[in-house]
């Protein structure tokens, strides 16, 4: 009943109630756009594409109305009103936790009516069922098993967002502590988080992704390509040890002690923040002095550990999976003026100057390039290099040939031609032409009257 | 103890204190120790401990210190070029905080700014003769001061990094300057700061409550990033894109980061002037705010007066 009432008390206030239409709106516009190129047209067609999506793109509002739902008691001061009225710490934290999971499911009822509006709004313009389209559905019991695991996990969330919230005490950190735990299930971090899979493997792990995994049997991400099956059990198991964690760090721990200025007894909550001094017996009017010191120096000692840690490993794992560009061995070779496009470049400054210079240490012992590419580069009258960052990779240079007058084959004339050059990196890290492919005609120029060349 | 006070009426938030003891308006002058409002030196070292023992100053620490240890090893870790030197990796550290600030600090001055609204000692101002708009100047001043503080934390954060670094062996390492920063980087970190303390400011004028000002700041990048990506994907969202309210402030340029989904070509007359139409509207939005409510109670609705 209180966590009914303390969550009734959130949905009155205008933050939560502007989350929720945000999350409505964004629901309303996930069914309306994408989901009905596949036919998801309608009410119920719109909330089969769209639900799924409150765990990723939802996850944040729904942490973070979870987390104002724990967090507003506290700033409030409400829970010392409450436990002045003899409720016990332990059930205040599980009222709150309550409350934040039924703040969770009033989340999820704003996206399932932002989903089907969505959906039915596309029937109404593009025409279809109202409700549903033919391929909507996957069978009654699957759409139920996947409906049920939604409304359990948006609970979840809720709860484990309104512990967070209870922890940090503030409205404005709590905000930020659920959009960070929340926001590495944007899609649009997937292609950031693929680089380095060990990430997307460490954010399963975490206190929302273990809830997205336990839902959806998957520990990978949202965006197409990221699907990872994985069992839901252990996630499951990984999910309730943050949900005892976070309780044992939520519930204070009483210690009786005697105050030192009227010789009552009072209790000690260690779980009371700094400069709180509440008269309010059992509320920490008493408490001993926090070893402000012994605490920040273990910090400040675990902070530099893990720093060192951090700077002894990661950055050369990060290093290995950057794009080809990026890599240190690319700008080693730009730098000595030995990567693929400076040596495609030599190589044709070379056959196009006069006298014709000689390009034998730009290509590789082993390779060779075909007479016809040879013969046709001091013939065009210019030649362009691809920009590096048209390239596909670094093995690959195209080259494109340009012909003031046209060179005919059969009844067609041709303006321009592409040459593919190919290299590789040598041992002493230069890179090296080992093959050639084309010319391959790319422009046809108008064609030629008779007795042209 | 103020909540139960009064919202005090908006004209005479903008009574001058008068030395002699009354206003222009001759209504009586607001009373108290001091005879002029407090200089910002004042306001910002009365205001360091009660924020340094604040959770947000430690969050902020945080964010600030994992911030200052990833640009500590940036340039090897994730640009491809050579480990730089020791005192590099600080400057670096450092200036990845500048450089983040519309991140990491633009909050933390928001919600520093918002306190005396949202604690409800704003009134308490105004008994010492400092309206609503000085009061959120000196604020922000004070705010921006306490920020300074997160730039050494960043460089020790990369300083302990790119030790880490040095210690795997795997390039000699130097104590001094070599691949640090040149000084266009050093003049955009400090540019950025600046900004960010000033729409830090601003946005807590318009939010009142601290909760406000950071859902509006996390509404603000999440928008700005999602419409960001979509441009991928239909080219029609450029304009869109470029009117998002971090847009100017857009670091991915395809010239320089290879993410196909994130980076955006943004001119610079584009960037100035829709940072400047973004900071425009966020002077006006405050500005109405302050002047309808000067000293707005954060959970009650005003009443219309008879």
């Amino acid at each position: 009943m209180i966590a009914r009432a303390l969550a009734r008390a959130q949905i009155a206030r205008p933050t939560v109630r502007a989350v929720l239409a945000v999350a409505l709106v964004a629901a309303a516009w996930l069914a309306w756009s994408p989901g009905t190129r596949f036919g998801l047209v309608g009410a119920y067609g719109g909330w089969r594409y769209a639900s799924i999506r409150l765990l990723d793109v939802g996850l944040v509002p729904l942490a973070v109305t979870g987390a104002l739902a724990g967090s507003g008691p506290r700033e409030r001061r409400l829970d010392e009103h409450l436990r002045t009225l003899g409720l016990s710490p332990t059930h205040l934290v599980g009222a709150v936790a309550g409350s934040g999971a039924w703040v969770g499911l009033a989340v999820l009822a704003a996206w399932a009516v932002g989903a089907a509006a969505g959906g039915w709004l596309r029937a109404v313009v593009i025409g279809g069922s109202g409700w549903a389209g033919p391929t909507a559905s996957s069978g009654a019991a699957r759409d139920l098993l996947l409906d049920g695991r939604l409304v359990v996990a948006a609970a979840l969330v809720g709860a484990l967002g309104a512990l967070v919230g209870w922890l940090v005490r503030r409205d404005d950190l709590a905000i930020g502590a659920a959009t960070l735990l929340s926001i590495g299930y944007l899609p649009e971090w997937s292609a950031a988080l693929g680089r380095l899979p060990v990430t997307i493997d460490a954010l399963a792990f975490s206190p929302l992704g273990a809830v997205r995994v336990a839902a959806f049997a998957d520990r990978g991400l949202a965006a197409p390509g990221y699907a990872r099956p994985a069992a839901a059990l252990p996630f499951g198991a990984v999910l309730a040890a943050w949900g005892a964690v976070l309780v044992v760090a939520a519930v204070p721990r009483r210690t009786r002690r005697r105050s030192p200025r009227s010789g009552v007894a009072t209790t000690a909550t260690s779980g009371a923040g700094p400069g709180v001094t509440s008269r309010v017996p059992g509320l920490g009017a008493v408490r001993r002095p926090a070893p402000v010191t012994v605490v920040r120096g273990t910090a400040l000692a675990v902070a530099v550990a893990g720093t060192l840690a951090f700077g002894a490993v990661v950055p050369a794992r990060t290093a290995a999976a950057l794009p080809w560009r990026w890599q240190r061995s690319w700008r080693d070779a730009e730098r000595a003026g030995w990567s693929s496009p400076q040596t495609v470049d030599r190589y044709l400054q070379a056959l196009r100057s006069t006298p014709v210079g000689d390009p034998a240490e730009l290509v590789a012992p082993s390779g060779a390039v075909d007479p016809a590419v040879v013969a046709s580069i001091p013939r065009a009258t210019t030649v362009e290099r691809q920009p590096v960052e048209s390239m596909a990779g670094p093995d690959h240079v195209v080259v494109r040939l340009d012909f003031a007058t046209p060179i005919v084959s059969g009844s067609t004339a041709f303006s321009s031609y592409l040459i593919r050059f190919v290299l590789a990196r040598d041992p002493d890290q230069r890179w090296r032409i080992v093959g050639a492919e084309g010319p391959v005609a790319d422009g046809a120029a108008p064609a030629p009257g008779p007795g042209g060349s | 103890m103020l909540p139960s006070s009064p919202p005090i009426a908006p004209d005479a938030a903008r009574v001058a204190p008068d030395p002699a003891g009354a206003s222009r308006s001759g209504r009586p002058a607001p009373v108290g120790p001091w005879p002029t409002a407090p200089p910002p030196g004042v306001v910002g070292r009365a205001l360091l401990p009660g924020v340094a023992h604040s959770r947000r100053w430690w969050a902020g620490v945080v964010a600030a210190w994992v911030v200052g240890a990833l640009a500590g090893v940036a340039p090897a870790a994730f640009a491809g070029y050579p480990p730089p030197g020791l005192a590099a990796s600080a400057l670096l550290g450092a200036l990845g905080v500048a450089g983040l600030a519309p991140l990491v600090v633009v909050p933390l001055v928001a919600v520093i700014v918002c306190d005396d609204d949202h604690e409800q000692v704003a009134a308490a101002w105004h008994a010492v003769g400092v309206g609503p708009a000085r009061r959120l100047a000196l604020r922000t001043g004070a705010a921006a001061l306490i920020s300074l503080g997160l730039l050494p934390v960043g460089a020790l954060a990369g300083l302990v990094a790119a030790i880490g670094l040095a210690t795997t062996g795997a390039d000699p390492w130097s104590p001094g300057w070599s691949g640090g920063p040149g000084p266009a980087a050093l003049g955009l970190g400090a540019g950025l700061l600046v900004l960010a303390w000033v729409i830090g400011g601003l946005v807590a004028a318009a939010a009142v409550t601290p909760s406000r000002a950071v859902l509006v700041l996390v509404s603000s990048w999440l928008v700005t990033g999602a419409v960001a990506s979509l441009v991928h994907f239909s080219a029609g969202l450029v304009v869109a894109f470029r009117l998002m309210p971090w847009a100017p402030l857009w670091p991915f340029d395809p010239g320089s980061s290879d993410s196909a989904q994130f980076a955006a070509s943004i001119p610079p007359g584009t960037r100035i002037v829709v940072g400047l139409l973004w900071l425009g509207v966020l002077s006006v939005v405050a500005g109405c705010r302050r002047r309808s409510t000067p000293y707005p109670i954060p959970g009650e609705r005003r009443r219309r007066r008879p």
